[in-house]
Formats: C-alpha cells, structure tokens, sequence
C-alpha cells in the first residue's frame, strides 16, 4: 500500500468511526486512530465538527413526557387479563423452595383457622357478621370489601404499589388480629361482585398477600 | 449501560412474577422510550400503544432472556420490533421518509430551538432505519455493535445506514455544518 492508498484508508476508517467517537462508544484505540488522522485533515474535522452539533441538537430533548403511571395501571389490567385466562407456569415454578414452604406453612394455617372460625361461627351468638376467617373476628367497616393478611415483613412502598394496582385503600385495621378492611379506591365506585372479585385475584397474585376474602354484604342473620 | 447488573437483577425477579421489580424497570425505560419512539414515529398517539407493547412483552418473556447481551439492547429490539408492527397496523409507510424536506430559512439557525426543528426536519427525511440508527446512536447513545443487536442487522449495515444518513444529512442542513449550499457533500474514497 503506498502513501496515497494509506490516507485513503485512513480517511475512510476515521469517517466511519466519527459517529461512535462523539457519542462516546468508540474505543481506545478508535479514538487514537481518528485523533492521528484528525491532525491532517480538515474534511474529517469539518465532519466531526458537524456530527458533534447534530449529536448535540438530537441529543437536548425538550419535549415533556407523559406520567407513566396511567399507562402502566393500563398495562397491568392488560396483563392480568391475559393472566386469568392462562397465568404463566413460571409464576409459580419460578418460587424459590423457601417461599414455596412457607407458602405452604400458611395455607395450613389459613385452614386450620378456616376450621376454628367455622366452629366457632356454628355456636356463635345470632347476629354475628357471615365473614368468619379468624378466631377474632375482624370488625366490618363501612364500605369495605375486602379483609386481607399481609406478610409482615411487606415494605410501604410495596403496599402502596399493590393497593395501587388493585384499586384498593385501607380503611381499617389491622388491629389485634392483622386484618386489614380494603375498600375501592374511588369513592364512586361500585363496588359490584365482578370489580371485588379481580381486585381479590390481584391481591392472591401476590405472595406478600397471606389472605384475602370477600367481605359479604347481605344482611346480617337476626337482623 | 452501565447499569446492566441493576437491570439484569430486576428482569429476573420479573421473570418470576415480581410486580415491584418490573414497574421499576417500567418506569426506568418510559421517559427515553416515550422520547424515542415520539421521535422515531413522529406519532403521539402511537407512543403509549408501542410503550406497552413493549412492556406486555418483556413481562412475558423476562424468563427466556439469556444474557447474550445487555438488557438495554434487548429491550429495545423488542421496541423496534413493536414500533414496526404499530406503524404497518397504523397504515404508515415505513421506508420512505415522514414528510416533504421544506428548505428552511438560513436565519432560522439563530436560535437553537430553531435549530432542533430544522434538524427535526431534516430527520423526518430519513427512511425509517438510518433514522433509527443515528437516534439510537445520539440520541440513546448506542454502540454499533448494541445498534446491530436492536435492530437485528449486521455490524455492516449498521455502519451503511449511519453513512446514507450522515451523507442525506449533510447535504440537506449545509449550513450546519458551516459549509455553503453549493457545496454538496461527497465522501473521499
């Protein structure tokens, strides 16, 4: 190759890699090669000069952009959707052994306690509420809905994401017995047996749920 | 980039059904991507469709990424991908380029604003894929490799797009670039 040849090649190598030196992902040795061929030609610095304005104007975005929260509720009502027609196998194969047990240990209990509350419901005294879960029964706030255990170890902010996702607020407890009253969030919503049952679904999705239950509404027996 | 470790831990909690984890990611992605395809398809109206798209995917197949290469790079692929799929469901032409090229006015480089929107202009002259390349470049701040990945194409023609693009560009902003319109802009060699 002579001289000629070399500072063609030398041109063409630096023309390609003018791009990736201006926004920062050529390499070293990239770098090197078009700084040598820089110091001898005035076309390429005009180019990098050029790529460097336009890098500049592309890059300074002023457009403001949309809160992201309308569309992820948006997602995730699309997601669920799909999900209570086929939820994905890896949800539950993809539990670790430990949460799996754990999982486990607490549908026992749940069942063990399910038993109690209905023994105890069979000799209560008339008039008690028909939601009978626990061994204290949890009282029924105005206006909720649901009675739901967490995990105790669920951080605030992932409790304010999941009420969030179902469209639910606390409205009472936990109290002694950690049961927590859910209610719509919006205040005018209706809450019919459809909207309470897949806002049920959402809360079971998650494992930091130990139980939730429907509240039922119907008049109380002695009433 | 550089927060690839971050980004791999959070697509695999997704992959197991962790709902926090992915509304990070969620929320991480949805400024640039918003910006990115607001600019790519010049159509509002199908940002938050291709954003969630998007999204739908990576929910479902967070289990099945590899690690071949970053997490970034996947997840935009998948955009690119969705954008494509939006525009022909939307009846946009998907090659040819957005608008008629108006020449701008010499004094409308005075201010930058100004600036950004004869270039805006300029851009919107590219066919989609040397548009997608050179935003992915500067405006993402891609690699060509990682461009290659996303848009599922050759290191080559990664690097034949962004020269088509860098020699339309040229000739249609001169003045950008300090040189004067009679000056067309022909690469040595």
């Amino acid at each position: 190759m002579n001289h000629s040849d070399e500072i063609v090649s030398s041109h063409r190598t630096t023309w390609e890699l003018i791009p990736w030196v201006v926004n920062g992902r050529a390499s070293a040795e990239e770098r090197r090669i078009v700084e040598q061929h820089l110091a001898e030609c005035g076309d390429c610095r005009d180019e990098l000069a050029f790529q460097t304005r336009l890098s500049s104007a592309i890059g300074a975005e002023t457009q403001p952009v949309a809160d992201p929260e309308p569309a992820l509720q948006r997602l995730w009502q699309r997601i669920d959707g799909v999900e209570v027609e086929a939820p994905p196998r890896r949800r539950v194969a993809g539990l670790p052994l430990a949460r799996g047990l754990l999982m486990a240990v607490v549908v026992e209990a749940v069942g063990i306690a399910l038993l109690g509350g209905a023994l105890w419901n069979r000799t209560a005294p008339q008039g008690g509420g028909p939601y009978v879960t626990y061994s204290e029964k949890a009282p029924v706030v105005p206006g909720a809905t649901i009675h739901a255990v967490l995990a105790p170890d669920l951080k605030l902010s992932e409790l304010q994401s999941l009420l969030q996702q179902s469209g639910l607020q606390i409205v009472g407890g936990p109290g002694d017995s950690g049961v927590y009253s859910l209610a719509p969030l919006s205040a005018s919503a209706v809450a019919s047996a459809a909207t309470t049952q897949a806002q049920l679904e959402r809360l079971r999705a998650n494992p930091a749920v130990r139980l939730a239950e429907p509240i039922e509404t119907a008049p109380r027996r002695g009433s | 980039m550089a927060d690839n470790s971050r980004e791999l831990l959070l697509l695999g909690l997704t992959a197991q059904g962790d709902r926090p984890s992915f509304e990070t990611l969620y929320r991480s992605y949805h400024p640039r991507l918003s910006r990115f395809l607001s600019r790519l398809t010049q159509r509002q109206d199908l940002v938050e469709e291709v954003v969630n798209d998007t999204f739908w995917v990576v929910w479902q197949k967070a289990g099945e990424f590899r690690g071949t290469s970053l997490v970034s790079t996947w997840i935009m692929g998948i955009a690119y991908r969705c954008t494509l799929k939006s525009l022909r469901r939307s009846g946009s032409a998907l090659s040819e380029p957005l608008a008629d090229y108006e020449d701008p006015a010499a004094s409308a480089l005075q201010i930058e604003h100004e600036l950004r929107d004869w270039i805006g202009k300029g851009m919107r002259h590219l066919p989609l894929e040397q548009r997608t390349t050179l935003e992915l470049a500067y405006f993402l701040g891609h690699s060509c490799e990682e461009i290659a990945g996303i848009l599922d194409c050759s290191v080559g023609t990664v690097k034949a797009r962004m020269f088509h693009a860098r020699v339309k560009l040229r000739n249609l902003l001169p003045s950008l670039g300090g040189i004067k319109e009679r000056d067309r802009y022909e690469p040595l060699g």
